[in-house]
């Protein structure tokens, strides 16, 4: 599903060099869920952006889906980042002015459907996060974890391949918190391939595999029992251990 | 899309209200003191008779002192005298000939028990009414015999004849002209109006149409009230009015129609010859003798859009262009603090095209705005110009020019305003508002 090898990342100022990703290597498969963790300023927003198709990078190579994404048009990205990548924020990024219904429009809009099935897809998002019938509310009538389950809805509008997820519940107390996380691994159990960054390990517990980013690299790689057990794929993780590491 | 886009911008320019009242004023202030100086402009620098251009000349014959050369203009005087316009109309060279001036003449209702009024009349031959395209609502031009041995018919304007007559048809009906009873042969419409009046820029060029016609030889008969410019140069002691029509005062216009270059040819040789005949005379020492200018030659040489107006023209571009900067930092503002939500829609999928595109329309729906508001401001302004100006009630007028200015400045005013914002943010990094929002 996305596998990047050897990718380099580096911000330029005029006086500071800052290398955020190097030799960067992971490989997650289709259906997994993924944990990135690592102490802050460690690379880890830096590889979901790449990953996202947001941030381009200077060296390596990045294959979504089995295509290489490392050097394409900001057309092309959009596309893939539209049909492709479904992604949940922290901060939730709904769009203040528009309501619930508007906000989960957003990436149809951009995938050029008809007015009805942009419709039927909204309202079966909404129905799916349970919150059809706060379709017509403003993000600011709503409390955070419905606006996190609001930006979920969002996301997965648009079926796309896999999510990203980037401290999806840092801005939510324990109790919504638990909810957003109980929908995260039902959607994965729903076959999502899902790459979550977080700080809380507790969280990163709940995923198959945590990768802990250090510095711009890959450090640490840990596959959980649960997902050994549940999957009956101990073969196939040991292998990604083996390329990722 | 086109109408999500819309959607969008009426959501975003709701929001700012403030701001976008600013934006649009801003454009308005600028575009409404572009377009009613434009407008005047477009008017003042018209040629009314283009489609004429090639075969119509105003004729400068140079009969000026010996001594001097003529004081203004392109150094030949503008107008002729009477003896060189009776030698033009008798010649019968030109396929039309014009000779005019302008005259104040009272004119009274026979049956009216009001005192007589004076108004400003052309004593013209009858080719002016062909030769500048005057349209009538009653009637046409009188008669060649008309102009050659003068009969007392007179053609009236509109306004005189909703003054005299009510409106109706007043051909054949009497009016007294200095007096005398002259008869009616023609109504001229209201809508004809040369602007600038190309035929006598001696004049105020942007006068209104005259209030009557009458044939121009009675000039020689009676020395009918004159109105326009005269000048002379000659010392000779004038005692009658035959002294005066043999001297050398300018004071009359003369225009000619030649429809082939044979026939300029042919005029031009006519020219020449009676110059020669003149010099034999005594008079025509001065070179060159003569100059046939096209309609726009003479306004170019009448300098009919001074300097004065370009000056006028380009500051009001100047001003355009502050108020437009003044836009463009304002959008600047919203559409900066707008960047986190063109972050989120990026990472949802859109383009930066589309982000350009979504904000180039709000631009553009504030740049409509600002030019819808600045056309009716404009016509205030044309409004002020009339009321102030009254040579300007021809030139100060909202016509179809205005409308497709404003269409015009609408669009520079969105590219000018709207492009660099949209530009900026749409190419702002998305990652980087996504996570400091």
């Amino acid at each position: 599903m996305l596998k990047m090898q050897s990718v380099k990342k580096i911000y330029r100022t005029d006086m500071i060099e800052t290398h955020a990703l190097r030799d960067f290597n992971l490989e997650v498969k289709e259906g997994e869920f993924v944990a990135v963790t690592g102490p802050s300023g460690s690379g880890k927003t830096t590889f979901l952006n790449i990953a996202g198709l947001l941030e381009t990078f200077e060296e390596g190579q990045y294959l979504l889906d089995g295509n290489d994404v490392s050097r394409l048009n900001d057309n092309v990205r959009s596309k893939l980042r539209n049909e492709k990548i479904g992604f949940i924020f922290q901060g939730f990024n709904l769009i203040s002015d528009l309501n619930i219904f508007d906000n989960v429009d957003v990436p149809l809009r951009y995938r050029g459907f008809s007015s009805s099935e942009r419709k039927k897809r909204i309202n079966n998002a909404l129905e799916m996060v349970g919150l059809a019938a706060r379709a017509r509310h403003l993000p600011s009538q709503l409390s955070g974890g419905q606006q996190q389950r609001v930006a979920i809805a969002r996301a997965l509008v648009g079926e796309p391949k896999f999510l990203l997820a980037d401290e999806p519940t840092g801005n939510l107390d324990s109790l919504m918190a638990r909810q957003v996380m109980d929908m995260l691994e039902d959607i994965n159990k729903n076959g999502m391939t899902i790459v979550m960054v977080t700080h809380d390990p507790d969280l990163a517990r709940r995923a198959h595999r945590n990768i802990q980013i250090v510095d711009g690299q890959v450090t640490d790689f840990k596959i959980y029992e649960s997902y050994v057990d549940s999957t009956n794929h101990s073969d196939n993780a040991k292998k990604l251990a083996a390329n990722t590491i | 899309m086109w109408k999500y886009y819309l959607r969008l911008s009426l959501y975003s320019l709701r929001k700012t209200p403030v701001l976008s009242l600013l934006m649009v004023l801003a454009i308005a202030t600028g575009i409404a003191a572009n377009l009613t100086i434009l407008t005047m402009h477009s008017v003042v620098s018209s040629n009314p008779l283009e489609h004429k251009n090639d075969r119509l000349f105003a004729v400068q014959l140079n009969a000026w002192d010996p001594d001097r050369e003529y004081f203004a203009l392109n150094a030949i005087p503008p107008q002729v005298t009477y003896q060189d316009a009776k030698a033009l109309y008798d010649a019968n060279v030109a396929d039309e000939v014009v000779v005019m001036r302008k005259a104040g003449v009272t004119i009274q209702h026979p049956e009216s028990a009001d005192l007589p009024s004076t108004y400003a009349t052309r004593m013209t031959t009858r080719d002016f009414f062909s030769m500048f395209d005057v349209q009538f609502i009653y009637g046409g031009p009188w008669s060649k015999n008309a102009d050659e041995s003068p009969e007392n018919v007179v053609v009236i304007s509109e306004g005189m004849n909703n003054k005299f007559f009510k409106g109706a048809n007043s051909l054949g009906q009497a009016l007294l002209l200095d007096g005398e009873v002259f008869t009616v042969v023609g109504v001229v419409s209201e809508r004809w109006q040369l602007v600038p009046n190309v035929y006598d820029l001696n004049n105020r060029p942007f006068e209104a149409a005259p209030d009557a016609y009458l044939p121009f030889f009675f000039s020689a008969a009676k020395p009918y009230q004159s109105w326009g410019n005269m000048q002379g140069w000659s010392d000779k002691e004038i005692k009658t009015h035959a002294d005066f029509l043999q001297g050398e005062d300018i004071w009359i216009q003369a225009w000619v129609s030649l429809n082939s270059v044979e026939k300029r040819q042919e005029f031009t040789q006519f020219l020449e010859n009676y110059i020669s005949t003149q010099k034999e005379q005594g008079r025509f020492k001065r070179s060159p003798g003569y100059q046939l200018n096209t309609p726009q030659e003479w306004l170019n040489i009448n300098n009919v859009v001074s300097k004065d107006n370009k000056q006028l023209l380009m500051l009001s571009f100047v001003f355009l262009m502050i108020c437009l900067v003044n836009s463009t930092v304002l959008m600047f503002a919203k559409f900066l603090r707008k960047a986190p939500e063109a972050g989120i829609r990026r990472a949802l999928g859109a383009s930066r095209h589309s982000i350009f595109f979504q904000h180039l329309t709000e631009a553009f729906i504030v740049g409509i705005a600002g030019a819808f508001l600045g056309l009716l401001l404009s016509l205030g302004g044309l409004a002020a110009v009339r009321a102030l100006y009254n040579n300007y009630e021809n030139v100060a007028v909202f016509n179809g020019f205005t409308v497709a200015a404003a269409i015009l400045l609408a669009l520079a005013a969105t590219l000018f305003s709207g492009f660099l914002p949209a530009w900026r943010i749409s190419h702002a990094a998305p990652a980087q508002y996504l996570k400091t929002r």
